[in-house]
């Protein structure tokens, strides 16, 4: 459904925000792409958009290639992107109803079907009761709806989400996810989304990218991307609560993942069966599509038992690796999210 | 002189004969300046935003001229500019003298002043808003007129609201060189012959105008603004 070709955005002061970015997104996934500020996200949603075009490669949506549409054909290629924003931009001028209404009257629909169309998806995203409040007198996730029902309103293939829940608290985000992903259910569309935050993307992705300096450093199946334990984006996506880590010196990493039939808990029997003396710093235990990815930072006394814990892990089919105190605060600092995570 | 204690103080004859044809006058003057203003003032705002550096069409050499003739209206104090203006106001109006004379310098001096101030309210609508809608397909036109227009519009409203209390100011400079209206006869009866009940009765409707434009301004604003 969307495919990018090598690529490149330079900005006009010369600084290159995106790298030589190949990607493909098919029809009825929900993607998310992920990367530190910086990292060239928004520069990425912009080409999708044709807001600011890319300097070269192929942006194609649908078929469509949004990078070299200008006027009306780019105006009709839009037509067929459904955008929500992290800061909603609805207008304040416009009721709820007349904002979801807007591109309805900028595609020239008929005013009959028009309404009709709203009201469906009014009932959608469960706003009928206030289609009359201008988004002043609505809250932040009402808001949020209404902008998706906008987005939704001219039937496109493509919904771009850019950081859709991030001006948003904790309920209200899984209320917005929740109905995107009832959206993608329904209506089989396919779905971008840009974010920062991890549990986004662990709640409703079904497939990641990581971009970093402009480029794509990793992409693939979110089970794929979590399972290749140890990768930086897998350590992002199952992260350790925050834990303090004095007196440790050596620490084991352990990651273990539900694919080919494994058993999370084995973690911890492997620990028992073994009596091994190990102290657990921090854990944390997922579950997404299904299976349960597990990791564990235990706190050893000396490298010859650091040793023996990682063996009786692997031996579960854990991946473990023995690392210092030190290094572990640093790669928790290199961390990109919010910092919150799953205990 | 004529003193406090004449029999004629606050029995004026001046207030049958003058005073209501005067007030009369300065409504007219402001009506038909208000919408000159509006009229005049509010597309080459329009414009003036689409041109600049942050607009729609970014011109840079249409937006220097323009900026250029409307700094360069601004800049000439009104007493100056409705002098100047005597010919023009002549050809336009047949006459320089009376309430319809005065309209032309008003307009012409008032315009630029709210083309200006359309212009930042116009600035002020965040650019997301109109990405939205650019990413609805909307033509130029279309965002011209149904997102920056109508965003702005209480922003507008305030910004005449703004105008035209000048403007009031300005038509009483105006009856110093003949222009009609309350100002006129302030300076006809009040000053050059001393009439101050004249005058404080022409201060006081003055006065009254202002506030009644300024709570008419108000209200529409927040009848209009939702945000």
């Amino acid at each position: 459904m969307i495919e990018l070709r090598d690529v490149t955005k330079v900005h006009a002061g010369g600084v290159t925000a995106l790298d030589g970015v190949n990607l493909s997104i098919g029809a009825g996934e929900v993607h998310g792409i992920v990367g530190r500020s910086g990292a060239g996200k928004s520069t990425l949603i912009r080409c999708l958009t044709g807001l600011d075009p890319a300097t070269s490669g192929r942006v194609e949506i649908d078929g469509t290639d949004i990078g070299s549409a200008r006027g009306s054909d780019l105006a009709r290629a839009r037509r067929k992107i459904g955008m929500v924003f992290q800061h909603v931009n609805l207008l304040d001028s416009r009721t709820a109803e007349q904002n979801i209404a807007h591109p309805l009257e900028v595609a020239g629909v008929p005013a009959q079907e028009r309404r009709r169309r709203v009201a469906e998806l009014l009932d959608l995203v469960g706003l009928t009761e206030r289609r009359h409040n201008h988004p002043a007198q609505l809250s932040g996730g009402q808001k949020q709806r209404v902008g998706i029902a906008r987005a939704l309103a001219a039937e496109p293939r493509v919904l771009l989400c850019d950081e859709p829940t991030s001006a948003l608290d904790a309920a209200t985000t899984r209320q917005i996810l929740d109905l995107i992903r009832s959206l993608r259910d329904r209506l089989g569309i396919t779905v971008v989304i840009i974010t920062h935050e991890m549990s986004v993307v662990r709640e409703i992705c079904d497939a990641v990218s990581l971009l970093e300096d402009g480029r794509v450093a990793r992409t693939g199946a979110l089970l794929d991307v979590i399972n290749d334990a140890g990768s930086a984006l897998s350590r992002d996506l199952i992260a350790l609560p925050p834990a303090a880590l004095d007196g440790a010196e050596t620490l084991v990493e352990a990651f273990l993942t539900g694919a080919s039939g494994n058993d999370v808990g084995a973690l911890f029997t492997a620990l028992e069966r073994e009596q091994l003396p190990a102290r657990i710093a921090a854990g944390t235990i997922e579950t997404m599509h299904g299976q349960q990815v597990g990791r564990l930072r235990l706190v050893a006394r000396d490298r010859s038992e650091a040793e023996r814990i990682a063996a009786a892990l692997r031996r579960v089919g854990a991946t473990a690796e023995i690392t210092t105190a030190e290094a572990a605060q640093r790669a928790d600092d290199e961390r990109f999210d919010d910092g919150e995570a799953n205990a | 002189m004529i003193l406090a204690a004449d029999e004629l103080f606050w029995n004026n004859p001046v207030f049958h004969d003058r005073l209501w044809e005067a007030t009369g006058e300065t409504v007219l003057m402001m009506i038909f300046t208000t919408l000159a203003v509006a009229i005049v003032g509010l597309p080459l705002g329009v414009l003036l935003h689409a041109t600049s550096a942050k607009g729609l069409t970014p011109q840079a050499a249409v937006y220097r001229v323009l900026g250029l003739i409307v700094d360069f209206g601004r800049s000439i104090p009104f007493i100056i500019l409705m002098i100047a203006l005597i010919p023009f106001t002549r050809f336009v109006v047949g006459s320089a003298l009376g309430w319809q004379a005065t309209v032309v310098p008003l307009a012409v001096g008032a315009i630029p002043f709210f083309a200006r101030l359309v212009q930042n309210a116009l600035r002020e609508i965040d650019a997301g808003k109109i990405e939205a809608v650019q990413m609805m397909g909307a033509s130029k036109r279309h965002i011209t007129l149904h997102v920056l227009v109508r965003e702005a519009l209480p922003a507008i409203v305030g910004a005449l609201t703004v105008t035209v209390v000048t403007l009031i100011g300005y038509t009483a400079m105006a009856g110093t060189i003949g222009g009609g209206g309350l100002g006129a006869l302030a300076i006809d009866y009040g000053y050059r012959r001393y009439q101050s009940d004249t005058m404080v009765a022409c201060i006081v409707l003055l006065v009254a105008f202002v506030a009644l434009v300024q709570w008419a301004g108000d209200t529409i604003v927040k009848k209009i603004d939702h945000r």
